[in-house]
C-alpha cells in the first residue's frame, strides 16, 4: 500500500477557511532519519498543514503524502504514522489504559502494547486513572503514548512541549532524537525556535501560510555567522585590502563604515593595519537564530512568485536551494533606516517586496548611495552562501572564533 | 471493520453513559406498564367493561416512547462525544477510512439500541406482572418486538443527527426539544388547521405511531365483548388520541425506518467530509 520510505511530502498545499487563506501553496519535504522542525508564529498555518498531512482537513488545493500516499490511502495508518495534536484529547472518565486499548483494537495490535507505551512515557503508575485527572504534562505523555501505540514509522507532533516541565522537555528531546536515530521520521512543530532548536536538524519555517526557509538548521545557522563592523579612515582602501585577502562579502553600512561577513575582528584589524588605514571602531555584530527566525516570519508575505516551482529541497538539492526567497542579511538596525513595523527591533527592511532575485536592485544603483563600484548589491549574493565549500567562518590558524561565532545550542548535536 | 467494531464497543463500555441512560429508560418502561396493568386490573373497571382490560398494552407503548428518548440521546453522543473530547482525531488517525469508523459506530449503536430494547421490554414485562395484569403473551411480545425495533431505529437516528450536527449539546438538546416540544406543537397546529395528513409522517409521529398503533390494535383485539363493536369505539378513541388519518402501524414503521435511514446516511456522509480542526 505504501513505499515504506517514511517520507512526508507536501506539494503546493493550500487551504482556505472561507475567505481566510490559512495555507498558501506550501511545499516541503520531510526526510526519514532526522528530526524536522516546523516553525512559524501562531496563526502561520502550521496546525492546518499538519492536519492536512494527516487527512483530518481536506486541502483546497495541492496534496500531502506520507510514504508516497495520501493519508487516507494508507492501509493501517496508525501503524505508519503517529501524531500528537492539539486537536486530540481523551475522554475524561476513561482510564489511560482503556484509552490506549480502544485504539490498540482499532489498529489490530495486542493490548500489551498499551502497557509498553505507558511504560515508555512513564505513565505505568497512572494507567488505571481516568485521563480527566491528569495534569497537562501527563496528558501530553499520554498523547505521545497514543502516537507510539502502533509503533509508527513517522511521528508528527504539534507543539508537543506545551505543558511539559523542563524535565519533560529534555526527556522529549532525547526521545525524539533517538526515535529519528533509528531511521524514522519526526516532524515537530513549534512557534518557538528556542524550544526545539536543540532537538531538530532540519527546519521548515513558514509564515502567513508560506514557506520561508526549508533546509538544514546548521545551514541557517551558518548563514547567520557574525560580521565585523569596522569604521575606518578610508573604506575604499580597506575594502580593496579585504577583497585581496579573500573577504568578498562586504557591505558599506555608513560613513566609511564597512561590514565584513565571515571574518574575525583580528583579521580585519590586521588587514587594516597592513593597508595603513586608521581604525576608529571595530566590533563584531551577530544576529542569533531567534532573530533570524523573527525576520523570516515577521514579514507580510508577497503573492507567491509566479512560476516559482515547489521550493522544497530534497536531500539531493542541498540546503541552500531551500532558500525560498532571498533575505536581507539580518543585522541590527543601521542608522538611516526608517524603523519599520512591529515588532520593533527585530524587523529589518527587506528587499522590495521580499521578492525573487530578479527583483533585486540592479547593479549600479544600489540603495543608500554607496559607490557603485566594488560593493555588491544588498542581499545575500548566491555565491556568498557556504554551499558545501569551506566555511567562511574563522580561517584556520586564526585562533578561537569570537564568542559571537559560537552557535547557540550547537553542543550536544550530532546526527543521531 | 471488525477491529473498528471492537474499538467502538470498547469506547462505549469503558464509560458510564450507556448504563446511566439505560437505567431511567428501563424504569420508565417498568413504571408505565406497571401503572397500566394495575389500572386495567382495577375491579370496578373490569366490572364495567365486563371483563379483563389489557390497559397494560397502550401503557407499555407509551413507556416505550418515553424510553426511546434515552436511546436517541445515547445515539447522539456516538459522534458528538468524540468530537467534544477530541478523541475523534485519534479515531480517524487509527483507521484507514472515516466511513468505516462511522459505519462501525452505526453497527455498534444499533446493537446497543437492541440491548436497550430488550432490557426495557423485560422491565415492562416485569412491571405488568407486578401490576397483576400481564395481557395475552402473543400480543405482549408482538408489541415488545416492535418496541425493540423502535429502540434500534431511534438510536440510529440519534447517531445520524449527532454526526450531522457535530456539536454534542446542540444535537442532544436539539433532539429532545424537537421530539418533546417542536413536533407536538407543529402537529397540533397542523391538526387545528385541518391538515391531519402530515403529522403522522413526521419523525416522532411515525416513530411513536408505529408502537402506539400496534398497541391499540392489540388492545382492541384483547378487549372483552364484540370485536366489531370495539373497533367502532376505538375509531373514536383514535380520533381522541390524534391517531386518525395515520397509516397502519407497519406503515408508520416503514416511514420511521426511512427517517432513520435518511438521517443516519446524511450524518455518515457529512461526518466523513468534515474538517477536524
Amino acid at each position: 500500500m505504501h513505499d515504506g520510505s517514511g517520507r512526508i511530502v507536501v506539494e503546493q498545499l493550500s487551504k482556505n477557511f472561507g475567505q481566510v487563506a490559512a495555507v498558501q501553496n506550501l511545499s516541503f519535504q520531510v526526510e526519514p532519519g532526522s528530526v524536522t522542525g516546523f516553525l512559524g508564529p501562531n496563526g502561520a498555518g502550521k496546525t492546518t498543514t499538519l492536519r492536512m498531512v494527516l487527512g483530518l482537513v481536506t486541502p483546497t488545493a495541492g496534496r500531502a503524502t506520507i510514504n508516497g500516499r495520501p493519508f487516507n490511502h494508507l492501509a493501517n495508518p496508525g501503524r505508519v504514522v503517529g501524531a500528537v495534536l492539539e486537536a486530540q484529547g481523551f475522554h475524561p472518565k476513561r482510564s489511560a489504559r482503556s484509552h490506549l486499548t480502544v485504539y490498540a483494537s482499532a489498529m489490530g495490535i495486542p493490548d500489551q502494547r498499551a502497557d509498553t507505551v505507558l511504560a515508555q512515557v512513564g505513565l505505568t503508575g497512572a494507567a488505571t486513572r481516568p485521563a480527566g485527572t491528569f495534569s497537562l504534562g501527563m496528558k501530553q505523555r499520554l498523547a505521545l503514548a497514543t502516537a507510539l501505540l502502533g509503533d509508527p514509522q513517522v511521528l508528527v507532533l504539534d507543539e508537543p512541549a506545551n505543558g511539559l516541565d523542563p524535565e519533560g522537555i529534555a526527556w522529549l528531546r532525547g526521545f525524539l532524537r533517538s526515535f529519528a536515530a533509528t531511521g524514522r521520521t519526526v516532524l515537530v512543530s513549534s512557534h518557538l525556535l528556542a524550544e526545539i532548536e536543540q532537538t531538530i536538524d532540519q527546519v521548515v519555517i513558514i509564515s502567513a501560510g508560506q514557506t520561508r526557509y526549508n533546509g538544514r538548521l546548521d545551514d541557517l545557522r551558518r548563514s547567520q555567522q557574525g560580521r565585523v563592523i569596522v569604521r575606518v579612515s578610508d573604506a575604499e582602501k580597506l575594502a580593496g585590502a579585504l577583497r585581496e585577502a579573500g573577504h568578498t562579502d562586504l557591505q558599506p553600512v555608513g560613513d566609511n563604515t564597512v561590514s565584513v561577513v565571515g571574518a574575525t575582528v583580528e583579521q580585519v584589524g590586521d588587514l587594516a593595519l597592513a593597508a595603513e588605514v586608521a581604525v576608529y571602531g571595530l566590533h563584531e555584530d551577530r544576529v542569533d537564530l531567534e532573530q533570524m527566525f523573527f525576520r523570516l516570519t515577521a514579514q507580510t508575505p508577497p503573492p507567491p512568485p509566479p512560476g516559482s516551482g515547489p521550493p522544497y529541497g530534497g536531500p539531493s538539492q542541498g540546503p541552500p536551494s531551500g532558500y525560498h526567497q532571498p533575505v536581507q542579511p539580518g543585522y541590527a538596525p543601521q542608522q538611516g533606516f526608517p524603523p519599520q513595523g512591529p515588532p520593533s527591533g527585530y524587523h529589518q527592511p527587506v528587499q522590495p517586496g521580499y521578492a525573487p532575485p530578479q527583483a533585486l536592485p540592479p547593479q549600479g544603483s544600489p540603495p543608500q548611495g554607496f559607490p557603485p563600484q566594488g560593493f555588491p548589491p544588498q542581499g545575500f549574493p548566491p555565491q556568498g552562501f557556504p554551499q558545501g565549500g569551506p566555511p567562511t567562518g574563522p580561517q584556520p590558524g586564526w585562533g578561537p572564533p569570537g564568542p559571537g561565532q559560537q552557535s547557540p545550542g550547537q553542543q550536544g548535536w550530532g546526527q543521531g | 471493520m471488525g477491529r473498528l467494531i471492537v474499538a467502538e464497543y470498547r469506547k462505549l463500555l469503558s464509560t458510564k453513559l450507556w448504563w446511566a441512560l439505560l437505567i431511567p429508560a428501563a424504569l420508565l418502561s417498568l413504571g408505565f406498564s406497571w401503572g397500566g396493568a394495575a389500572l386495567g386490573a382495577l375491579g370496578e373497571i373490569q366490572e364495567d367493561a365486563g371483563g379483563f382490560i389489557p390497559l397494560a398494552l397502550p401503557a407499555f407503548a407509551q413507556g416505550i416512547n418515553f424510553a426511546t428518548v434515552f436511546a436517541v440521546i445515547l445515539g447522539a453522543t456516538a459522534v458528538t462525544g468524540e468530537m467534544r473530547h477530541k478523541t475523534i482525531t485519534t479515531s480517524y488517525l487509527t483507521s484507514n477510512s472515516r466511513g468505516a469508523v462511522l459505519a462501525a459506530k452505526l453497527f455498534v449503536y444499533s446493537t446497543v439500541g437492541a440491548v436497550y430494547g430488550v432490557v426495557c421490554m423485560a422491565a415492562a414485562t416485569l412491571g405488568a406482572t407486578f401490576g397483576g395484569n400481564l395481557p395475552d403473551l402473543t400480543a405482549w411480545f408482538t408489541l415488545a418486538a416492535a418496541g425493540i425495533l423502535a429502540m434500534v431505529l431511534w438510536t440510529l437516528l440519534g447517531v445520524g443527527v449527532g454526526a450531522l450536527v457535530g456539536n454534542q449539546v446542540g444535537a442532544v438538546v436539539g433532539l429532545i426539544v424537537y421530539v418533546l416540544i417542536v413536533e407536538p406543537v407543529l402537529s397540533a397546529v397542523l391538526r387545528f388547521n385541518d391538515v391531519k395528513a402530515i403529522p403522522p409522517y413526521l419523525v416522532n409521529g411515525s416513530g411513536s405511531g408505529m408502537v402506539n398503533d400496534l398497541a391499540l390494535d392489540l388492545f382492541v383485539e384483547g378487549l372483552p365483548g364484540s370485536l366489531a363493536r370495539n373497533r367502532e369505539a376505538m375509531e373514536e378513541v383514535r380520533g381522541f388520541l390524534n391517531l386518525d388519518g395515520a397509516p397502519p402501524w407497519w406503515g408508520s414503521m416503514l416511514i420511521f425506518v426511512g427517517w432513520a435511514a435518511v438521517l443516519g446516511t446524511a450524518g455518515w456522509a457529512v461526518a466523513r467530509r468534515r474538517d477536524i480542526t
